[in-house]
């Protein structure tokens, strides 16, 4: 084999980032054979992009959390009860102060987790799967279990359109967020002295601490961040459909965590990049729409979801080494 | 240090000890386990507060003394256990919490440049493999190589002292005496270091002088024209040197 195409195949396999390519690239094989081609077509396509800038914005921050070491489980919690909190607001003060309000109460919640965390010596899971009953239980209690529209007179807003609501090219505006957000924190992440905080802190908290390094006030940033962002991804999906339910980002944390272990973050912390974890959100979001339009019922979702993570966590655990070798020894 | 005095509790860790390092001096810290050698340090670095006594640096009293006040003044530490992110590059290590920064408009970014090419140098110089890059994992080196990368980092802080804590414990033969070879060239560029080991042998190797510790109190210090390693050994067992 020509020593180039060689060194080439062994960096891509050597990526992190190799079980959610060859993932995202298998699926889409799959879906579009199954489904004569109209997987590709550009409406399906446009909706899979709804969600995967939804998804998407909030795993950027669980991304950067998983890579510090620490888990948010109280995502999709603060992602609902944020939607919830804004609808409710945008009503009594409009939507600029309704989101600036909303954005306040998110960075409270990762304030909050990062204070029970961090000062108070308890583990990230524990604390934050607390949090993902607690902010559930709000939007139940704000909604009265009923689903709530968002005001008509707002609907046209700009500020609406441009958080969330806008089409471009038929394609919602929050995939063009998300590919923002992306490129942002990957350059915080890989090109600042922050982000090369965070893989410290991620990777050995005792010599980041002997080098100086603050790990809580990293790792605080990171749970206010976190939740930040859950709570952006909440207004926009808020703005695009028009009303909330109480069950508005239910089991979204676990397609959070589920996407960045896929595109390659380590559980451990200390390993991961920002553009895995958009991959890994590319593969978990294109199997619900996927699905529907092979006519599965919608129930499946969640157990392909579950055999997606494990194929990816096997494919990098397994076959990656295996195909190291293979290649190496050609 | 003048009648340096530490407790723990009840526990008399360090008890009146007088212990000094001269420029560019390397000295051997030995004795047995509680001796209080890591105590000892551990004040010397700024980790622990003394209860009583004096430490003087330069001369000049140290009342608010602290590890990052140590580090400024120059007193790095080598520990055997940690001190490097295994999943962090060769350069992103050497610069840990002290990246150069390159302004790109309003925008501050690491200088990898310049990381990059200092890493090269500095692997180069404390006699790493070529095979070892600046973009090479840690979790890709040998203990003897992540060792030589701890000491090189500390010689590009300009480091004045470099205290080195058990530095060779689980290394090879060929790899303990890599390190020690990077010890000895420090001697060339005039850093001093303190050298602590349960390795009596490898400690009378590189020191200039040696310190024994017994108990929380010196019971010895030899320059090493004075001594046998014979000697100190017998001396850390219970028995008297003899002269």
């Amino acid at each position: 084999m020509n020593k180039i195409i060689r060194q080439a195949i062994l960096k891509f396999i050597e990526l992190r980032e190799f079980g959610a390519i060859v993932g995202v690239i298998f699926l889409t094989s799959f879906f579009s054979f199954f489904t004569g081609g109209r997987f590709l077509e550009k409406d399906i396509q446009a909706s899979i992009l709804i969600v995967v800038g939804q998804l998407g914005i909030m795993v950027v921050g669980q991304a950067l959390l998983m890579i510090s070491n620490e888990i948010d489980l109280s995502v999709g919690s603060t992602f609902g009860f944020i939607g919830v909190l804004y609808v409710l607001l945008v009503g009594m003060v409009g939507v600029e102060l309704a989101f600036f309000l909303v954005m306040l109460m998110a960075a409270f919640i990762g304030f909050l987790n990062g204070l029970l965390v961090l000062k108070g010596k308890a583990p990230s899971l524990i604390i934050t799967l607390g949090g993902l009953f607690i902010y559930r239980g709000l939007c139940y209690y704000i909604t009265g279990g009923f689903v709530k529209t968002f005001p008509p007179e707002f609907r046209e807003s700009f500020s609406v359109g441009l958080l969330g609501g806008y089409e471009i090219m038929g394609f919602n505006i929050s995939i063009i967020w998300f590919i923002l957000f992306v490129i942002i924190f990957s350059l915080v992440l890989h090109r600042t002295k922050f982000g090369n905080h965070i893989f410290a802190v991620g990777g050995d908290i005792l010599t980041a601490s002997s080098q100086g390094i603050n790990p809580i006030r990293v790792k605080w940033t990171l749970f206010i961040l976190c939740s930040l962002l859950s709570g952006v991804a909440g207004v926009f999906t808020v703005n695009e459909m028009i009303m909330v339910h109480t069950t508005l980002g239910t089991n979204m944390e676990l397609e959070s965590v589920a996407s960045c272990v896929v595109g390659g973050i380590a559980l451990t912390g200390g390993v991961g990049s920002i553009w895995g974890a958009a991959i890994g959100t590319i593969l978990v979001s294109s199997i619900r729409s996927a699905l529907l339009l092979m006519g599965a019922p919608p129930y499946w979702y969640v157990t392909f979801v579950g055999i997606v993570l494990i194929c990816g966590l096997l494919i990098n655990s397994l076959v990656r080494p295996l195909l190291l070798r293979i290649v190496g020894r050609a | 240090m003048e009648k340096i005095t530490k407790y723990f509790g009840s526990i008399q860790a360090l008890k009146d000890v007088d212990f000094h390092v001269h420029e560019g001096e390397h000295v051997g810290l030995v004795g047995d386990n509680g001796a209080g050698k890591s105590t000892l340090i551990r004040i010397l670095s700024g980790v622990y507060k003394q209860d009583k006594g004096k430490l003087y640096i330069d001369g000049k009293e140290q009342k608010d003394f602290s590890a990052s006040k140590a580090r400024e003044l120059g007193i790095l530490t080598v520990h055997q256990g940690f001190g490097l992110v295994d999943c962090m590059s060769a350069a992103r290590n050497l610069f840990l919490g002290e990246e150069p920064i390159k302004k790109i408009g309003f925008f501050k970014f690491l200088d990898l440049d310049k990381m990059k090419k200092t890493t090269e140098n500095i692997l180069r110089e404390i006699g790493i493999s070529s095979q070892i890059t600046p973009d090479s994992l840690v979790a890709t080196m040998s203990g003897g190589e992540r060792q030589s990368l701890k000491i090189g980092r500390a010689i590009f802080r300009k480091a004045r002292l470099i205290i080195l804590d058990e530095p060779t414990i689980g290394l090879s033969i060929r790899e303990s005496e890599k390190v020690r070879t990077v010890v000895r060239e420090l001697k060339e560029k005039g850093i001093a270091t303190i050298y602590i080991s349960h390795n009596i042998d490898e400690v009378y190797d590189v020191s200039d002088r040696i310190v024994v510790l017994d108990a929380g109190t010196v019971i010895g210090e030899f320059k090493k024209e004075e001594v046998s390693v014979e000697e100190i050994k017998n001396l850390i067992r219970g028995k008297k040197v003899g002269r």
